[in-house]
């Protein structure tokens, strides 16, 4: 007799029919459908990265009239990289060189005939620039890039120079890159200074391999935020400093400086709101009491004099303003009105979540707005004190981020960014259902059909 | 043998080939689970509630611009069309009619906006050109592309070096918001083409009262181009000209009521008109200062009796508001005290500065109310720090003196003793703002990072372009601003009549502290909120500023 088995080949047939549009409606349903992102993906965010080399910064109020050397930024949003890379800015100076003269004259440094940055987007087509600057006497070179990954980076290099003869400064590197990492896995914005030496010789005081890093990896909060800065080798006349301890460096070669009316301020590691800076390291002119009860008086404080005397030089030609305001900013730090410093190094980075936008344009219900003032957290509270070993800054020994300030979260344990549920279930339930009846509808009628056929025997 | 019969009634399988017996048997099966795996595929998880735009049909492709895309474009919002009469009021003495009928679905034309104006419905003749630069399907506004930096831009930069905005970005970012508005606002048939040209003139010198010659050369160009308006009338000299070449004009820095009212209908702005600003300085001068010491000034003015100055630069725009705010506090029997000057010259700021303080300090002056540029407090500060010199610095908000980026830039010492009123509202960054939103409904890609100014300007001349009705002129747009229901959103309270062409009309009271880190940068010194309310004129309560007094 034969069995009945060719009689269930179709139920057989639609049962794993059923099983199989339900594994496929799982995964489709599942965490990967809608092209969501899988549980380990990293979003992109947000990120900062600045870095600097060198920069001579007089100041008025606290307006800089600063000329930068070496800048390279990166920083990204979202799926948008972008990068700049500057080998001289002259800043405030520059614009006014370029700007044609108060009497209608040609300006005496056209913007064209400025260096300038190189700055990449990664929409452009042209999103890597590697070149020359060109409108400098000294060597220096540009590098930007930017990529959908998103990854911006900028590396910037600048040749030694010496300022006012009395500060040689050694050659330097500035790099910035701010995006996913290691293969997409982690989210990232770090800076990096290093300048190669920088000497004194009037105070016979030399240092080596100065080295500044910011990181701010916000994948890895605990580990990945760091600062610092730290000195490969320092002297005074030949004699050796420990360079482990920068901190305690610095303080033997103030003590040298000082006969100079110099003093070095050492950088600081600190973290604020959710960047975390290392500060540039300044050689800056300190307040005398001698020398600036001398100058006052002399270059600032007798008004009368002053007021009539570049008046009448204002009256000879209007040209003259611009050397009566450069006689002020250099004149600041005597009269008390601004300061003057070369900086070396600084270097600063941030990276997190996409900001969350409240507004849902064309949705229900009014907009969450904000009206609670988040800006008085003063940097008392949010600022590490400088570390007695140089300055370091880790972020698993960091004060926490204050409030209003965009919480760092792993990327790999947040919460997916689609939810399930809604009409899919519905529709994938009818359908399994729908399957699930006509399989047993189509068993129930191969059952009848094969009591109907007729049985022969050979 | 075994023998099989065959039934030819009631064939075999076999008697069908594999596929025939496949599509009779399993094809229903067959074409269900091919249609569940398609819904499976391609109908979206539930959607998100928050932070989800609700315009994803009309995303554009990266570097698209909203020029040319509107021919024979058709109305948005015609499927709402229904029966009725006007949907607004027209202002006094207007004369545009508005025939659309209020929307059924909505009262809001953009529900979440909270500028949008009363959703309008349209269907019918527009009445094509009703004004050069209007056809039938466009509205053309002109932009004018300068070869330096933007004035926000050049202050970003001076606080510190950071990733700036590019002309592309801009102009991307113009386009996005533009195509945002031209999809969800109520333009009768019509869209805004963005026409950029380069100009010949210079905001610098515009600013600083100069390059008159050059702008108004920028202004007939707009005029040969054919444009209904302009967005970059960012200058007095131009916007002077734009106006003289009945070219609508979007942005000019702070001009006063009575300059508006001269330049009548054609010039508007997001900032605050001068004489605005000036009546805001004076009420709080008033109700809070006069008759008082000077218990936030340093050094030996503490405490001293509150003796006024008014700073301002001296062009007639400016010193037609600075008369207001004089005449109002005279009024109030609070002595304006003395009216001090100066000359919008970067390259004598530093000379002025100097002489300036010397004035003020000689004169006894305790209490500054700044109507001036960001700049010469830089000086000013740091020149009154070497004299040890620190009166109270009353912040009245002109031309960005209230962000944190300016602030920044003064000597502290001296900003320790800096407080008033603001129209702007707390710094935040721009992914955070409504621009960013509305360009995100666009793109999917980022925006300038000066996305919130370049959307609130251009809102202001899209509230216009809907209000006016399809009958577009420059007498109709004032007559449907005017029309424009009064809305409280996160730039301050808008609403506009006779008198009033700029947004802000209201403000809240901040104090500069030093300390405090900015959100808008994260560096350090920040204005701060003291009560977190907002002012309409003649509601700033009486008794002391809220700002602690410094140490």
């Amino acid at each position: 007799m034969n069995t009945n088995k060719p009689g269930y080949r179709r139920t057989r047939r639609a049962a794993i029919a059923t099983f199989g549009v339900m594994a496929v409606t799982f995964f489709a349903t599942g965490p990967t459908a809608s092209g969501a992102p899988a549980q380990a993906e990293v979003k992109p965010g947000r990120g900062l990265a600045l870095a600097e080399t060198e920069k001579v910064d007089p100041r008025t109020g606290s307006l800089s009239f600063a000329i930068t050397t070496g800048r390279s930024i990166a920083g990204h949003q979202n799926t948008v990289a972008q990068a700049s890379s500057q080998a001289f800015d002259y800043g405030v100076i520059g614009s006014t060189a370029a700007a044609e003269g108060c009497d209608g004259s040609a300006s005496s440094l056209p913007a064209e005939k400025q260096p300038s940055a190189v700055q990449v987007d990664s929409r452009q087509p042209n999103s890597t620039q590697d070149v020359d600057e060109d409108k400098v006497p000294a060597p220096a070179h540009k590098y930007a890039s930017a990529q959908p990954t998103p990854y911006g980076e900028a590396i910037t290099t600048t040749a030694p120079q010496t300022i006012g003869g009395f500060i040689n400064i050694g050659g330097g590197i500035s790099k910035a890159h701010s995006g996913l990492v290691e293969d997409a896995t982690q989210r990232e914005a770090q800076a990096i200074s290093d300048v190669s030496g920088i000497s004194i010789p009037l105070a016979g005081i030399e240092m080596s391999s100065l080295h500044w890093e910011a990181t701010w990896r916000s994948t890895d909060p605990e580990n990945g935020v760091v600062g610092v800065f730290s000195i490969g080798s320092a002297s005074i006349q030949g004699q050796a400093l420990p360079a482990n301890d920068p901190s305690q460096a610095l303080v033997q070669i103030n003590g040298a400086l000082a006969s100079l009316g110099m003093s070095i301020v050492p950088p600081r590691a600190y973290k604020s709101g959710d960047v975390i800076f290392v500060e540039p390291m300044g050689i800056s002119i300190f307040p005398s009491p001698t020398r600036d009860a001398l100058l006052t008086p002399l270059l600032g404080g007798v008004q009368p004099v002053r007021q009539s005397l570049f008046d009448a030089l204002l009256q000879q030609s209007c040209k003259n303003s611009t050397y009566i305001t450069i006689f002020d900013i250099v004149s600041g730090p005597f009269t008390g009105g601004g300061s003057f410093s070369v900086l070396l190094g600084g270097v600063q980075a941030s990276s997190g979540d996409a900001y969350e936008n409240a507004f849902c344009l064309g949705c229900d219900g009014p907009p969450k707005l904000n009206t609670t003032n988040t800006n008085t957290n003063t940097l008392a509270n949010t600022v590490a004190a400088p570390s007695t070993a140089g300055a370091t800054f880790k972020g698993n020994t960091a004060p926490a981020a204050p409030p209003g300030t965009a919480a760092v979260t792993p990327a790999a344990a947040k919460k997916l960014g689609r939810a399930r549920g809604g009409a899919l279930a519905g529709v994938g339930l009818a359908g399994l259902g729908m399957i699930a009846a006509m399989a047993e509808g189509d068993r129930r009628k191969m059952r009848r059909a094969q009591r109907e056929i007729p049985q022969f025997e050979e | 043998m075994a023998s099989n019969i065959h039934d030819v009634s009631n064939p075999p399988r076999t008697y069908f080939s594999v596929w025939q017996r496949l599509l009779r048997g399993y094809g229903p099966l067959a074409v269900l689970i091919v249609t569940l795996l398609l819904m499976s595929l391609l109908i979206p998880s539930k959607v998100q509630g928050s932070g989800t735009n609700v315009n994803t049909t009309n995303n554009r492709a990266a570097g698209s611009t909203a020029s040319g895309t509107n021919a024979g474009a058709t109305d948005p919002n015609a499927a709402n069309s229904a029966a009725g009469g006007g949907a607004t009021t027209p202002g006094e003495g207007g004369t545009a009619v508005v025939p659309g009928s209020p929307c059924t679905d909505r009262p809001d034309q953009v529900t979440g906006d909270p500028y949008s104006p009363p959703c309008i419905a349209f269907s019918g003749d527009n009445g094509g050109s009703t004004y050069h630069g209007v056809t039938a399907t466009e509205i053309h506004v002109a932009d004018r592309q300068l070869n330096e930096k933007g004035f926000q831009q050049t202050l970003a930069a001076l606080a510190g070096a950071t990733l700036t905005d590019t002309p592309d970005d801009l102009k991307r970012t113009i386009d996005a918001l533009a195509q945002y508005f031209n999809d969800h606002y109520q333009f009768y048939g019509r869209k805004i083409v963005m026409d950029y040209y380069n100009g010949v003139g210079s905001n610098t010198d515009e600013l600083l009262g100069k390059g008159r010659d050059k702008a108004e050369a920028d202004a007939t160009t707009v005029k040969s181009m054919g444009s209904f308006a302009d967005f970059s009338a960012n200058s007095e000299p131009y916007a002077n000209a734009l106006a003289l070449n009945d070219i609508v004009g979007f942005g000019d820095p702070y001009l006063s009521v009575k300059w508006h009212d001269e330049h009548a209908p054609y010039i508007w702005s997001i900032a605050s008109a001068g004489t605005d600003v000036a009546n805001f300085a004076a009420e709080y001068a008033v109700k809070k200062l006069c008759g008082k010491p000077a218990d936030r000034a340093g050094g030996n003015l503490k405490g001293q009796p509150r003796k006024f100055a008014s700073f301002a630069p001296e062009n007639s725009w400016y010193q037609e508001s600075v008369q207001v705010a004089r005449e109002t506090q005279q009024a109030a029997g609070c002595d304006p005290g003395v009216n001090v000057q100066y000359q919008l010259d970067l390259g004598t700021m530093s000379n002025q500065a100097a002489n300036l303080i010397a004035q003020m300090q000689s004169q006894g002056v305790t209490t500054i109310l700044c109507g001036c540029d960001p700049i010469i407090p830089v000086f000013l500060s740091s020149r009154a720090n070497s004299q040890g010199y620190y009166p109270e610095f009353i912040i009245v908000g002109t031309a960005l003196t209230d962000t944190d980026i300016v602030g920044q830039l003064w000597d502290q010492n001296f900003a320790a003793h800096a407080f008033g009123v603001s129209s702007l509202t707390e710094p935040r960054p721009p992914q955070q703002s409504i621009g960013y939103a509305a360009y995100k409904t666009v793109r999917q890609d980022e925006p300038a990072f000066s996305v919130e100014l370049i959307y609130y300007q251009m809102a202001q001349m899209a509230i216009g372009l809907q209000m006016a009705g399809p009958n577009l002129t420059p007498e109709t747009f004032r007559d449907g601003m005017f029309a424009y229901p009064r809305k409280l959103g996160p730039a301050g309270s808008w609403g506009f009549s006779d008198h009033d062409y700029t947004t802000a009309d209201d403000v809240r009271e901040i104090c500069w502290d030093p300390n405090a880190v900015s959100n808008y940068n994260q560096k350090k010194g920040a204005f701060v909120e003291t009560d977190h309310q907002r002012y309409v004129k003649g509601s700033i309560p009486g008794g002391d500023p809220l700002c602690p007094i410094p140490p």
